[in-house]
């Protein structure tokens, strides 16, 4: 980014851009009170700024959590189609257009691509942390804000995209490749369908990051807008009722706070992990450079087929930085006579790419500062939350003072009952959230 | 709107064995480890001792009267420390199978393919093989590594584990050599023998800290009357959702799937039941996995790594210190390393020295967090909240270091990079361990063991994978997580990553958020053997592996 004139300053415009919306949207509703979500580009911290690194894990928690970990590691090395959800039942997006527009169903800002041999066996697992805001930006596209109205112009070279692509995936990726060559149409609300993808901007589900290779995230909810925003909801002190002390526990707080998956490792940690420092009345954000990272691989008890320890210079980090990585690559070089899928860990062989990435941390780093200066009264709860009868470990939002539906029941439902009459009148049903998304318009 | 309790399951109380729930909890233990030779002959022993075992509804009796005798305040239990209520003068045992022993004595029958159904990596490959998982040397010159093992080797793996729990050391003896001469004379052969004590009434380990106090309070009844928790519940019943979430204050109830097959697990929510956990044939309902390890600890290694600390953070005479370090003891220094002072009193609630009335108090010493500031609940008991300092909120470890023990293997309420408060629950094991080997004195004056002493290491889970190894490997093990800043479980973890020397590293903070890395290539805490195990129901263990 730093080769293209303006590309630098046009994403930082973008980046500080999302945050100011963040706070107007807490602002908005903390009635008065002074939002602890500060842009570090416009607002300078006061005093020492505490650093906190907020780590999770790379693989999902909403597959273990709705199918188990066998059924987890198998689905997670396959594509979806954006009309199927991995967090409930529903689509992401509505039309014919995306039952053949693939994503990875990879939600913890961690995806990883299996290469495999003829025979099957796993060669290479490339893993990506890269938010696609920040490839469509390198493209030169318009960046949409947080309700995904274009904004925010940057200032790219598709000849640079193309080339890393080239590098990075495949020598035989064309432009044109790369490109929506038709407008990708939204239908979740028929009367008013929205146009998500303008004809000629970068498409983020091209086939070299999806069903051929990868380069940057491409489950819906990856997104850095996504990240930002969660640290701002996060940032916000929520209670079930008047007069109680703030909800502490991280899985009470996210089904009170609603600001990201209920399922995930990263979401409940991130947000808790924010919201005790809102408690002590900090002033919070993210630290610069705002973004999603790997910071390591552990491959403690990873063998050889000999036995021996692997050689951890088979993680290869080829963008960012060692604890900053965005791009890395885990394979055996050549010549040694096996391959990835012949090494194991704990003695299991690896067969899934998930195997690798349960052993991948997750980080983004969080910065305080004026510990005690905030003194915010809780927020009441945004919504309530279902678990499935059948497997109570998996939740779905629902409205509010509604009732949970067939085969859902209420969880931490420690606030004052609902009016009986909106309970009746809003029955919920497990339907998810929509994801914020960042949408593109053409240049 | 939750408004009442959450029903807890009713436990097979003549089915489980008793030091699964509620454990033995004894001052002295032992461990005997068996081969089986001659499958026929093991069966008929099997068979035979099954009706030894001691069950959840016999330990439980005991464990009431030991509750009543002791009760939960200091004061009470500072007066009854050491003793033994009247009527209690228990010798009890309880067995478990390695993978390798089901395969042997289920070959044939028509229970043969049930073995593959035990859905644990852990126990399917066996603790030898798994050990560099758990950070365990891999080089086999090491002692560390299992080709070096007393027990649990590749050459010496058991296949059968008793362990023996008494109030007495005579009747320990007594019930061991009894059990071990018919297991012999059935054509067992003894790999390995050990017994293990408390060092002291207050139940230290090694290198002096008390250990097992933070057990979780497992959900359950041990029959149908409404009160019949095997773990009591003390806090005022008014008090909601406090009282349904804790046994003890701060001590989480835990659903019982995650200790005993064929109960539920955790749930999202905690005051709701999860999927019934049945990870295995259906006879391993009431069953468990038990995890050994025999842990040497290297009493004037830790002692020596805690001076030398100690001294470079107050400086060398002469020489300045690290800023904000000032002063600090080598008591100071280990209760960062632990979490906890000797006495097991937590640095939470009393940051600058230890309290040994707050340490043996079991109203308070489990009752602190780290994402909030902590408030005594009013007890079931009337007994006043206690008036020991309240731990305020530490969620960066200024106070307990994110890379202390006990902050390591329980996050307790906060949140942890495999997601939130439920992450936790479900790495969460039962430890019913001893010491082996006398103490060693400090200063040493002479060593009659000869380094030899250490932990006998025991937990009851229902995953050995998620549970057990997940601590070793993924928290213990890990410079990162489950939070940071913190670096490793200094105490007991490992760092068994390639390349990296073995290496462990903790940050710890001063005064005015001062901070200072401990760093360590010793490791003081050496595995010399173990074994992965399940433990199984009474009648699994007579109609199913003795028939």
């Amino acid at each position: 980014m730093h080769a293209i004139p303006g590309a630098l300053e046009s994403w930082s415009a973008a980046v500080s851009g999302w945050f100011d919306e963040s706070i107007a949207q807490e602002i908005a509703r903390l009635d008065g009170q002074p939002c602890q979500y500060y842009n570090q580009l416009e607002t300078p911290p006061v005093g020492p700024v505490l650093d906190q690194d907020i780590v999770w894990a790379g693989f999902s928690g909403t597959l273990r959590n709705r199918w188990g970990r066998t059924e987890a590691l198998r689905k997670a090395d396959r594509l979806f189609p954006l009309t199927e959800r991995i967090d409930g039942p529903g689509s992401y997006f509505v039309g014919p257009q995306w039952q053949s527009l693939y994503y990875r169903p990879q939600d913890e800002y961690c995806e990883w691509h299996v290469t495999r041999d003829r025979d099957g066996t796993i060669t290479r697992v490339t893993f990506t942390s890269e938010p696609p805001e920040y490839w469509q930006a390198l493209h030169g596209d318009t960046l949409a804000t947080l309700e995904g109205v274009p904004k925010y112009q940057t200032a790219g070279d598709p000849k640079l995209v193309l080339r890393l692509y080239r590098e990075l995936v495949s020598p035989h990726v064309q432009y044109e490749d790369l490109i929506c060559t038709e407008d990708l149409v939204d239908h979740s609300d028929p009367q008013n369908p929205q146009i998500v993808y303008t004809r000629g901007s970068y498409n983020p589900y091209n086939k070299w990051n999806t069903t051929h290779g990868i380069v940057h995230l491409t489950e819906p909810a990856n997104s850095l807008g996504a990240e930002i925003k969660l640290g701002a909801d996060a940032s916000v002190l929520f209670s079930p009722a008047a007069g109680q002390a703030p909800l502490a526990d991280p899985d009470a707080l996210i089904a009170c706070g609603a600001y990201g998956g209920l399922n995930r490792c990263s979401d409940p940690t991130i947000g808790g992990s924010i919201n005790e420092l809102a408690a002590l009345g900090f002033a919070i954000t993210i630290k610069n450079p705002v973004g999603l990272y790997m910071d390591h691989l552990d491959m403690t008890g990873w063998a050889q087929p000999d036995g021996t320890p692997v050689d951890p210079a088979w993680f290869r980090v080829v963008r960012g930085a060692p604890g900053l990585v965005e791009r890395a690559v885990f394979e055996v070089p050549e010549g040694k006579g096996f391959r990835v899928g012949d090494l194991t860990i704990g003695g299991e062989p690896i067969v899934w790419g998930g195997q690798l990435s349960e052993h991948m941390t997750m980080k983004i780093i969080g910065s305080a500062s004026q510990p005690g200066h905030f003194r915010n009264t809780p927020l009441r709860c945004e919504k309530g939350v279902c678990a499935e009868q059948g497997n109570p470990a998996f939740l779905h939002y629902r409205p509010l003072g509604s009732a949970c539906g067939a085969g859902l029941l209420p969880a931490f439902d420690y606030a004052p009952p609902a009016s009986p009459a909106l309970a009746a009148e809003t029955q919920a049903v497990a339907a998810p959230s929509r994801p914020r998304h960042h949408v593109l318009r053409s240049r | 709107m939750t408004t009442s309790a959450p029903v807890e399951p009713v436990l097979d109380a003549d089915e489980i064995q008793g030091n699964v729930v509620p454990g033995f909890l004894k001052p002295h233990m032992a461990l005997v480890a068996l081969a089986i030779d001659d499958v026929a002959a093991a069966k008929r022993w099997l068979g035979d001792v099954a009706d030894q075992l001691t069950t959840l509804r016999v330990a439980m009796v005991s464990r009431e009267k030991v509750r009543a005798h002791r009760g939960f305040r200091a004061e009470k239990r500072l007066a009854t420390l050491g003793e033994i209520p009247d009527g209690v003068d228990d010798a009890w045992v309880n067995l478990a199978v390695s993978r390798g022993a089901l395969d042997r004595l289920l070959h044939g029958g028509r229970h043969a393919p049930a073995v593959a159904q035990f859905a644990d990596a852990g126990f399917q490959h066996g603790l030898a093989a798994r050990s560099s998982l758990l950070g365990d040397p891999v080089d086999s010159a090491a002692d560390g590594n299992p080709r070096n093992w007393v027990i649990g080797g590749p050459d010496n793996e058991a296949d059968v584990l008793l362990v023996f729990g008494a109030d007495r050391a005579e009747e320990c003896v007594r019930i061991l050599e009894e059990i071990r001469e018919a297991a012999v004379a059935s054509g067992l052969r003894l790999l390995y023998e050990e017994r293990g004590a408390k060092l002291d009434d207050i139940g230290s380990e090694h290198f002096g800290f008390q250990d097992g106090v933070s057990q979780p309070g497992v959900r359950g009844r041990y029959d149908d009357t409404p009160a019949s928790f095997v773990t009591p519940h003390t806090i005022d019943p008014e008090d909601t959702p406090d009282a349904w979430l804790y046994g003890l204050p701060g001590q989480y109830l835990v659903w019982p799937g995650e200790f005993v097959f064929g109960y539920p697990k955790s749930a999202a929510d905690p005051l709701m039941p999860g999927a019934i956990n049945l990870p295995g044939p259906a006879w391993c309902r009431n069953g468990s996995y038990l995890v050994f390890r025999r842990l040497r600890q290297d009493v004037p290694a830790f002692r020596t790594f805690v001076e030398e600390q100690t001294r470079a953070l107050n400086g060398e005479p002469g020489e300045p210190g690290e800023p904000g370090f000032a002063g600090v003891s080598t008591d100071w220094v280990g209760s960062r390393i632990v979490g906890r002072w000797k006495s097991g009193a937590p640095v939470s609630r009393v940051p600058d020295a230890d309290d040994v009335n707050l340490g043996i108090d079991r109203y308070s010493n489990n009752d602190f967090g780290y994402a909030a500031p902590a408030k005594a609940p009013p007890l079931a008991s009337g007994h006043a909240p206690d008036s020991y300092p309240e731990a305020p909120a530490d969620p960066i470890g200024l106070t307990c270091p994110m890379g202390a023990h006990i902050r390591k293997v329980n996050t307790r309420e906060t949140p942890n990079d495999l997601g939130g408060r439920r992450a936790s629950f479900a790495r969460r094991i039962l430890r019913r361990a001893l010491p082996f080997g006398p103490p060693l004195p400090d200063p040493p004056a002479s060593d009659p063991a000869l380094g030899d002493r250490g932990l006998l290491f025991v937990s009851y889970q229902a995953s050995i994978a998620d549970q057990f190894e997940f601590l070793c490997n993924s928290w213990m093990g890990s410079a990162t997580n489950p939070r940071s800043p913190g670096g490793f479980d200094l105490f007991i973890g490992e760092d068994g990553a390639p390349g990296a020397g073995r290496e462990r590293h903790a940050t710890i903070f001063g005064q005015g958020a001062a901070t200072a890395t401990l760093t360590t290539t010793t490791d003081w805490v050496v595995p010399t053997g173990g074994g992965y195990f399940f433990s199984p129901s009474i009648s699994a263990l007579r109609e199913v592996l003795a028939a």
